[in-house]
């Protein structure tokens, strides 16, 4: 029929000037002109789609998803509605918060109702913060303000409002309301009179040229003068001071740089003697470890000559040389384990039974009246194995040389050292103890 | 003169997202194609009404 295609045409037309307004960005206007579209055609897809992406834009997300839901059933394919739906269950976060800025809105909005305006402000400046775009939230909030004569926040509230929706009628309103209040719309007014207005000039405003005069030569001279001497005044007092400035930072700028060379120069240097330091270090402790190993070989080897040597002579019957050389040795000298382990069996042979040998010779020379060699002998037996028989023996030996302070060192140590002994009753009596 | 009280009492709750459904059942969807129709439809059969 032919009132079908017009109903439709007029859908369009209303559509059409919708999509303007809306590109405007009067959401308001565009608004109710896609709803009087819609009520024309309720199949005109993009119409629902815009109203619903205005309601969303306003911070009607709940408004915006109907118009979305109803244009997708009205058409399921090819329906941009379908995309705006999907993205917003995608990200849930979105919409989640939109549910609870609305219950906030609408907890503000029974606050204000039932004139508890501080927490309804409160609750709408929460909800500003997390939806910036929610008009109805702004402009509630601008009146409590109004209502307050809190005009400057009021204002801004409403100039958000007019940034998102330039036309918003409550908007708009309000803020002819806070202009008047502020003192603004006079400003304004007058503005906008200075700007389109076009007075007549009167006889005041005609500009009246000097005669020109005539100067004489002194007075040339005079201004020639005068001039050289603002000249060298301005030159003194302006650019010298930025030109002696220029000369003292790029001075200043060469010294830096002088001063940075030189500092990466000493940092290099103590650099380098720290390294130096350090090699040095390692040099000594190498030499350190290098001595201690040549003295440790030599040590070896001097404890080798001599455990050898007294393997020598005591295998050649020589126990005399075998026991000064075991003497002379400093056992705890010895680390090595293979020398250790001669060392001991040459102690063994030598506390066992060299002792006895050497203090047999001893007793021998003494018979013989070689009192000195008797002495050395003994004093060799005593040392390698203290026995008291043969301590009392070079004592008794000491006494009869004339050598007392020996001798008693002796039979006091018998005394001390072994007092059960038949010695050291001996060694008392002749102390005198 | 603006009277703030009046003008907040005017002020409806938003529409929350759980309500949605109701919303969509409760939208009147009616166009003037379905008005135009019905007009039509209702002055047809009151034609064969008279003509009887």
């Amino acid at each position: 029929m032919n009132y079908d295609i017009t109903l439709d045409r007029i859908a369009n037309c209303y559509y059409n000037l919708g999509l303007e307004r809306a590109k405007l960005r009067d959401l308001s206007g565009a608004a109710e002109l896609l709803k009087k579209s819609l009520l024309f055609n309720k199949y005109q897809i993009d119409a629902r789609n815009l109203l619903g992406l205005i309601f969303f834009e306003c911070g009607e997300t709940a408004d915006a998803l109907t118009q979305w839901v109803i244009s997708n059933n009205l058409m399921s394919e090819n329906n941009i509605a379908d995309y705006y739906l999907e993205e917003i269950q995608r990200k849930p976060a979105i919409l989640r918060i939109c549910t609870d800025n609305v219950n906030r809105y609408n907890q503000a909005l029974i606050y204000a109702q039932s004139n508890n305006e501080d927490l309804a402000i409160m609750q709408l400046n929460q909800v500003i913060q997390d939806s910036p775009n929610y008009v109805k939230a702004h402009i509630l909030l601008s009146l409590l303000y109004m209502k307050r004569e809190q005009w400057v926040k009021a204002g801004r509230s409403l100039y958000k409002v007019l940034k998102i929706d330039r036309n918003n009628p409550k908007a708009l309103v309000l803020m002819d309301e806070v202009k008047q209040r502020t003192g603004r719309k006079e400003v304004e007014q007058s503005k906008l009179r200075n700007a389109f207005s076009h007075r007549k000039m009167t006889d005041d405003d005609v500009i009246v040229p000097q005669e020109v005069k005539e100067v004489s030569p002194w007075m040339v001279v005079f201004y020639i003068l005068s001039g050289v001497v603002l000249s060298l005044f301005t030159f003194n007092l302006l650019i010298l001071p930025a030109k002696t400035r220029a000369l003292n930072a790029s001075n200043n700028q060469e010294l830096i740089s002088y001063t940075d060379k030189l500092d990466l120069a000493n940092r290099e240097i103590k650099d380098l003697n720290e390294q130096y330091s350090t090699l040095e270090k390692q040099y000594q402790e190498a030499a350190l470890q290098i001595q201690q190993f040549q003295n440790a070989n030599e040590s070896f080897m001097g404890q080798y000559r001599a455990l050898t040597q007294i393997n020598q002579a005591y295998d050649s019957g020589d126990i005399v040389l075998a026991a000064q050389l075991y003497t002379g040795l400093n056992p705890s000298q010895i680390v090595d384990d293979n020398l250790l382990s001669q060392y001991q069996s040459i102690k063994h042979i030598m506390e066992s039974s060299v002792y006895q040998e050497l203090a047999k010779k001893a007793t021998d020379a003494w018979n013989a009246g070689d009192q000195q060699n008797a002495g050395e002998l003994y004093l060799l037996s005593v040392t390698i194995r203290e026995d008291p028989e043969n301590m009392f023996l070079l004592a008794r030996l000491y006494q009869s040389m004339g050598r007392s302070d020996d001798a008693n060192t002796l039979f006091d140590k018998i005394i001390g050292s072994y007092p059960d002994s038949s010695y050291a009753e001996k060694a008392r009596s002749i102390r005198g103890y | 003169m603006i009277n703030y009280e009046e003008e907040i009492k005017r002020f409806k709750p938003s529409l929350d997202v759980d309500q949605i459904e109701d919303a969509i059942v409760k939208t009147d969807l009616t166009d003037m194609h379905e008005i135009m129709t019905k007009l039509i439809e209702d002055a047809i059969e009151l034609k064969k009404d008279n003509d009887k």
